[in-house]
């Protein structure tokens, strides 16, 4: 999956920035670290997960049930980049 | 990650005490620099007893003879030794100490040391260094080698005549490969059953990636390819368990064995050491505590009774009428289950009591985890008594307006993940300790 150009938000930032320093973790404990409410939480991954940066996936042993990641683009993307701002 | 979910009633690993290899290796050197000295010293010029340099002499010339047959029997062992490395580059070591590599570089060696007896008295009188390289290394490449008579034209080789001189080996070969395949089996199975039990899939996806980044040998194209392995097993197409045992398999082919049980050993949560011996009324009241109900309390002191060897059927009896009398006295339920709780120690006696307790106790490592806590505050606790249980551990302005945000109700998000949030979040601000400590009343009420 390619990404997209994407503009990302302050708030899609951050969630970005946690999972590329720490790796893959439950929505949940996402929207914990990131102070970022649940509900807007959940929605931001699923603007994520249409623009190719993050992958979303059942797990039974997660809290809420669930777990993200970044995908291989977005973290190749991260790794090359100061900065996770795309320009148009 | 900051932290790793950790396991839940894990059998600690065996540790073997054992001299180490190096304290041996250290005695091997003495001993054989301590010989060559002794070999090597101008006895006959010293006066020490008359024996000592003849025994001097006979071991000079009993290592001239055995010293060829040896070096060929060495050179042996490396060629059993270094095929074994080949076909296993993966687990070298693991490969290496199984039963049936030994029994390869055990026949390997023979089969050098036979070969150059056998040349030592059927062939003609060489040069001793030729023959020892002869039968050390030309033995051994001609028990592998397949000639070929007749080669067909243009073929693909596989109707050429040809006299195969290593079939024999080659089965006892393959037999080998098998036998070590499965005992290295056997062991990569048992440490992935201990990966998968210890840890989450995020937590084995998040030591597989470093575990790839942190290997020193691994190309940026290997590295690649094992990141893209991870990746693709983290899809939502892939089973759970499947993806966590192809994690937990990929974690330890890329560390290896030793590097697993270092994960495995850092993940063991040190268990409290014993402090001084608890009071009956302490133990009493954790029992009465612990079973709150009048009839679990008299049905564990009935067992109790009933399984004691050490009584007579009159002793058993008479308890088991003391219990009955108790329970039948009607007297207020917390001298009850206090008068049946003394009655259980007494009859099993104090470690039967801790065995009890602890037995029935969350293990310290499903209680002390971030993960396996947060698990039982969203069992616990519903939307709004969350809210309710953050007042009572803060005061804290900032973190009861994110939970009271937290847990408004939105369309976009079900009640268990606005939960689970606010149970993240309190651990994550509070810390396990405050919230296991704000929990306790619930637990044991």
């Amino acid at each position: 999956m390619q990404i997209k150009n994407f503009q990302l938000s302050e708030d899609e930032n951050q969630v970005l920035s946690v999972l590329a320093r720490s790796g893959a973790m439950s929505p949940s404990r996402l929207s914990a670290e990131t102070l970022i409410l649940p509900g807007k939480t959940l929605e931001l991954l699923k603007g994520l997960v249409e623009n190719g940066f993050v992958v979303i996936r059942d797990s039974k042993e997660s809290a809420d049930g669930m777990l993200v990641a970044l995908t291989p683009e977005a973290r190749d993307f991260f790794e090359f980049s100061s900065t996770w701002q795309v320009k148009r | 990650m900051d932290t790793i979910p950790l396991p839940v009633n894990i059998p600690k690993p065996v540790k073997k005490t054992r001299r180490g290899p190096s304290v041996w290796t250290v005695l091997i050197v003495l001993f054989l620099l301590a010989l060559a000295i002794f070999l090597v010293l101008p006895l006959e010029d010293m006066s020490v007893q008359t024996w000592v340099p003849t025994l001097q002499v006979q071991l000079l010339t009993g290592f001239t003879q055995i010293g060829p047959i040896t070096i060929v029997i060495l050179l042996g062992a490396i060629v059993g030794l270094t095929e074994i490395i080949s076909t296993f580059p993966n687990y070298p070591r693991e490969a290496l100490r199984t039963r049936w590599a030994h029994i390869l570089v055990l026949v390997n060696a023979s089969a050098a040391g036979i070969a150059y007896l056998i040349a030592l008295k059927y062939a003609k009188p060489t040069n001793p260094i030729l023959l020892v390289i002869a039968a050390g290394f030309g033995f051994q490449a001609l028990i592998r080698t397949r000639f070929t008579l007749a080669k067909q034209i243009g073929g693909s080789g596989e109707e050429d005549v040809s006299l195969n001189l290593g079939w024999l080996y080659d089965q006892f070969q393959n037999l080998s490969k098998t036998q070590i395949d499965l005992e290295l089996m056997n062991d990569r199975q048992s440490a992935v059953n201990k990966l998968l039990q210890r840890f989450s899939m995020d937590a084995l996806y998040n030591i597989g990636m470093h575990t790839v980044l942190a290997r020193a040998t691994l190309t940026p194209e290997e590295e690649k390819k094992k990141q893209t392995e991870l990746d693709e097993l983290l899809k939502p197409k892939v089973p759970e368990d499947f993806a966590k045992a192809s994690m937990a398999l990929l974690i330890l082919e890329t560390g290896g064995q030793a590097y697993v049980d270092f994960l495995l050993e850092q993940t063991e949560i040190a268990l409290p050491k014993p402090t001084k011996p608890e009071s009956a009324a302490a133990t009493i009241t954790r029992l009465a505590q612990r079973y709150p109900s009048l009839q679990d309390l008299s049905n564990i002191c009935a067992y109790t009774i009933q399984s004691r060897s050490n009584l007579t059927p009159e002793e058993k009896e008479a308890r088991l009428a003391d219990l009955e009398q108790l329970v039948n006295l009607g007297a207020p339920a917390d001298f009850t289950r206090a008068s049946i709780a003394q009655l259980i120690i007494e009859t099993g006696g104090q470690d039967y009591v801790n065995l009890l307790l602890s037995s029935t106790e969350p293990s310290l490592t499903e209680s002390a985890t971030p993960e396996n806590v947060v698990k039982r505050l969203v069992d616990t606790y519903s939307r709004d008594e969350l809210v309710n249980f953050t007042s009572t551990l803060t005061d804290s302005a900032d973190i009861l307006n994110w939970v009271k945000k937290a847990a408004k109700p939105d369309p976009n998000i079900n009640e268990a993940n606005q939960k689970a949030a606010i149970a993240h979040f309190l651990v994550y601000r509070l810390g396990v300790d405050t919230v296991l400590k704000g929990m306790e009343p619930t637990q044991t009420s």
